[in-house]
């Protein structure tokens, strides 16, 4: 089956391009009433020349760079929630679990969320998101600016504001703990020379693995979704001094059998990189200062964990090359960026990460890696007798622990309730292509195949032929 | 000879004389180190002798416990767990034939309760009298882990029980005790008026093939691993025909020599898949197949020696229990509402839980539709078996040489059709692709290439 190619100029450019400005400012929007959704999804389909795509992206990313006037260049990212696709798309489904639960919904269950939904600062029981709007500009001002046009724009046709945040990227591209961030990214065949990675897990419409069907939702026969993605917006609260006094502490604690190891390397075999970003391993005591230029390493020749712990954050979501307990090895296109002012300048303020991250199946890619794998003791891969909790991001009842092969032996590295990173807020969403934006506006029609699809699926839930 | 003794699965004590058991085990062990031998020689393994064996297993990473001692610092290490909601399909997804509900928008937990025949190639069961037979089975939970839901009047589900307990235990249980196997029947099932006669293939079951071939599958008068009551009400063993300890015994030993490629070069493993394709050792669209394949080859790149730790089984590993909560959608279950029927150790790194159950205490007034996964009320009993995982355990020891042991050319390789591979020997069908090319070379006649082909006999129930 021949590859399909993409089609940059319907993309949206964040999903496959990556935004990679200065400032993003995050705007959820609400639907105040059912009956409001009608004339919200024409205003959502009149956006459709606006959003910005990957073609755009590419062409702009060099003005960009140098746009710091007040008529600098913003670019536009929209995604809209499960209520919008449900009530005004009815020929479309996207066959998702977690997408059409919501994440308020599988937080408690599936990302091992302590956070009370009704509480969040974004999304949650109270405040859905419907739409999102992310302006992206190098030029804070003017992405506000047009932030603010599109919400008042918006407000016209019901859909209320509910939440804002402006993003920005920190020097050096860390995130608040003082780690370079979004190093690692799948490479995609077809976007990139020697693209390991189908567009298809991370765009509808086409292959997830060579020689495979183009993947897509079904039923969609507008195909509405082709060229979509499916997007999941975190929003992580970070505790900079917690996470210091917690490794100083161990480091400390551990000296006995450790000699001589510092609060710097334990972060960074929490990690699993050095805040250059280079992989840390229990060897090397010192950041190198470098990431490998090319981010090829690969744990396959550390099969037990002896240089870089099972439970360090990379090994977690990533074991490359080393023992896992999957196949196919899910991944994430990630598109965050910090909130909030450095904890040195503000110590007091409130900071994190907005994590954002594309993929075409929530449940297999997003969920699977918080539930089975940051969230797990033992997987992807441990030793019989360590821990291989993530200290980092995982989230677990009770105690948790880390082995760590050291010079004189195993250690365990543990924390109780401690947690440095608390989930404030998110939600599932789909960010349509541009062309596919454009039909939100027109009706489905009322005797389409779906209609027959729909009826005969609840024929057979009814019936429940495979139950026993 | 060495002192060895291979113990029932779990410990369980189900054989009056276990050292039954322990001869059907050995059988196995010595039938896969027989493979290998052959493997290395290049002869049919019915033509390797006593010497061949003598001469080459010293080399051999897989170890056949009963003739050479284990070593005292040997290490028993568990293989990394696998998830028991069958990637095969998780792979066919969306499912065209379950449109999206509510409760299950990809199709796949209705697709994994599907009872029939396509565990087996296409055509029909019959009996040495060529009657037609009907035995359909959880053909598509195939990862080592079946399951069965009790629901009350209601539809609501009241009870859900797990097994990784293979076919294979109870068929050779059968021949020395039947009553026993009886006895396991009418306790798991409930159904006390079951009888050995009900439990047994009288006149045989032979898999009839489009083409016109037949194959036993099951010797007149033998155990059926097929028989209904194991499917309704259930459920006592698995019952997917690839979910048998045998085909453990036989991944874990064809797994157990290194590969090269029609270049010479040798397979790194990294690519699970691609080494299974190569070892013909199991099913590459599962999870467990090529997870084990590939750790188990890693033993052998790692200059390891090795054998499938006494008792072998495979086990219920351990269970999310996270993924799990009260009405309320934020308290966990109580870990006392599961038990392990068979088999101990399930919230242990080392568990080696067989049979697991859950059920609410009466007291509780609740049922398990009432729980929580993911948010949503359980009205499928697959929301639970993605919370549940399953592995096996190795015991190891370092080669005393710098060495890997042989190395042999693969014996197969795999075509693409759609998401799915299919075994080949380098041929595909029209439209679908070579899936990994270069691991054998262009297809010769049958003749030329039997003695790395074929198989020993099981000496089970496959």
């Amino acid at each position: 089956m021949s590859e399909r190619p993409l089609e940059l100029d319907d993309i949206q450019g964040n999903i496959l391009a990556g935004f990679n400005t200065n400032v993003q400012v995050f705007h959820a929007l609400t639907v105040v009433s059912a009956d409001a959704f009608p004339e919200a999804c024409r205003w959502l389909a009149e956006q459709a020349g606006a959003i910005t795509t990957v073609a755009e992206v590419r062409a702009a990313r060099g003005s960009m760079k140098q746009g710091l006037s007040e008529a600098a260049p913003t670019w536009l990212f929209l995604a809209v929630g499960s209520r919008v696709l449900s009530r005004t798309q009815p020929d479309l489904r996207i066959r998702d679990d977690a997408f059409n639960g919501g994440m308020e919904n599988r937080a408690p269950g599936v990302l091992g969320d302590k956070t009370d939904p009704a509480h969040w600062a974004v999304g949650g029981t109270s405040n859905p998101v419907d739409v999102l709007l992310v302006l992206a500009s190098n030029n804070e001002a003017a992405a506000v600016a047009r932030g603010e046009l599109l919400v008042a724009s918006a407000g016209k046709v019901g859909l209320r504001l509910s939440y804002r945040e402006v993003g920005r990227r920190l020097p050096g591209e860390i995130e608040h703990f003082g780690f370079r961030d979004g190093l690692s990214q799948p490479s995609i065949a077809g976007f990139e020379a020697g693209g390991e990675h189908g567009a298809g897990n991370f765009v509808f419409g086409y292959q997830r693995s060579k020689g495979e069907a183009p993947y897509a939702p079904s039923p969609d026969e507008r195909q509405i979704a082709d060229n979509g993605s499916l997007l999941v917006l975190r929003r992580l609260r970070q505790d900079v001094a917690a996470f210091q006094r917690f490794c100083a502490a161990e480091a400390q604690r551990l000296s006995a059998r450790w000699p001589g190891v510092r609060p710097g390397h334990l972060a960074a075999l929490l990690v699993g990189r050095w805040p250059s970003g280079a992989p840390a391993t229990t060897r090397d005591a010192d950041d190198p200062g470098a990431s490998p230029a090319d981010n090829q390493f690969h744990f396959d020749t550390d099969p037990d964990g002896a240089a870089c712990p099972f439970g360090a954050h990379i090994r977690k979501v990533n074991p490359r090359k080393g023992p896992r307990d999957k196949v196919n090895v899910p991944r994430l296109l990630r598109r965050g960026i910090p909130f909030g002012r450095p904890a040195a300048q503000d110590p007091a303020g409130e900071r994190g990460l907005l994590f954002v991250a594309f993929q075409t199946s929530i449940k297999e890619q997003f969920e699977f890696l918080s539930e089975h794998w940051m969230n797990s003791d033992d997987r992807p891969a441990s030793t019989t007798h360590g821990h291989a909790h993530d200290l980092l991001v995982g989230s677990n009842d009770g105690a948790k622990s880390m082995t760590i092969a050291g010079p004189q032996g195993a250690v365990e590295v543990s924390r109780a309730e401690q947690e440095w990173i608390v989930p404030t807020g998110g939600a599932y969403l789909f960010a349509p292509g541009r062309r596919g934006l454009a039909k939100f506006s027109k009706p489905a029609s009322k005797l389409g195949l779906w209609r027959v699809k729909k009826v005969w699926a609840i024929a057979l839930d009814t019936v429940k032929p495979g139950r026993r | 000879m060495a002192a060895w003794t291979f113990h029932a699965p779990g410990n369980l004590q189900d054989f009056r004389d276990p050292k039954n058991w322990h001869a059907a085990m050995t059988s196995e062990t010595r039938d896969i180190v027989t493979l290998l031998v052959a493997s290395v020689l290049q002869k049919n393994p019915d033509d390797v002798t006593a010497a061949d064996i003598d001469k080459e297993r010293g080399n051999l990473a897989y170890v056949d416990p009963t003739v050479d001692a284990v070593p005292a610092g040997a290490e028993t290490v568990a293989i990394q767990p696998w998830s028991g909601f069958p990637r095969a399909v998780e792979r066919r997804a969306p499912w065209a034939e379950y449109p999206p509900t509510a409760d299950d928008a990809s199709g796949n937990f209705r697709a994994v309760e599907h009872l029939g025949e396509e565990d087996f190639r296409e055509g029909v069961f019959v009996d040495r009298d060529d009657n037609m037979l009907h035995l359909p089975v959880r053909d598509r939970q195939d990862e080592y882990l079946e399951w069965a839901a009790r629901r009350d009047g209601q539809g609501r589900i009241i009870k859900l029980i797990f097994v990784a307990e293979g076919y294979d235990y109870f068929a050779t249980l059968f021949r020395e005790d039947e009553q026993r196997v009886l006895e396991l029947y009418k306790e798991f099932t409930g159904v006390s008026t079951l009888k050995v006669d009900d439990l047994r293939a009288p006149k045989g079951i032979y898999r009839r093939l489009r083409n016109g071939t037949l194959r036993e599958v099951v010797k007149p008068g033998d155990f059926n691993p097929r028989n209904r009551h194991n499917i309704n009400p259930g459920i006592v063993h698995l019952s997917q025909r690839a979910n048998s300890l045998s085909a453990e015994v036989n991944l874990a030993g064809v797994s157990a020599i290194g590969r090269k490629k029609v270049s010479g070069a040798l397979l790194d493993g990294q690519d699970a898949e691609e080494l299974l394709c190569c070892n013909e050792g199991g099913d590459p669209n599962r999870n467990s197949d090529p997870l084990i394949s590939q750790q188990a080859y890693a033993q052998v790149l790692g200059k390891y020696r090795y054998t499938l730790a006494d008792p072998i089984g495979l086990y219920i590993a351990g269970v999310a229990e996270a993924g799990l909560l009260l009405p309320d959608n934020r308290t966990r279950v109580p870990r006392e509402w599961w038990r392990a029927t068979r088999g101990s150790g399930l919230w242990s790194s080392t568990s080696r839980v067989l049979r697991l159950e859950l059920e609410v205490p009466a007291a509780e007034k609740l049922t398990i539709s009432d729980l929580r996964v993911a948010g949503n009320p359980v009205t499928h009993s697959g929301q639970l078996a993605e919370l549940l995982s399953v592995h096996l355990f190795v015991t190891r020891w370092k080669r005393s040489q710098d060495s890997i042991g042989p190395v042999v050319a693969c014996t197969g390789t795999c075509c693409r059709r759609g998401n799915q591979l299919y075994g080949s020997d380098g041929t595909c069908g029209q439209g679908d692709q070579l899936a990994f090319p270069g691991l054998v070379g262009a297809p010769q006649p049958a003749a030329s290439n039997a003695g790395m082909a074929k198989k020993p006999a099981r000496l089970m129930t496959r």
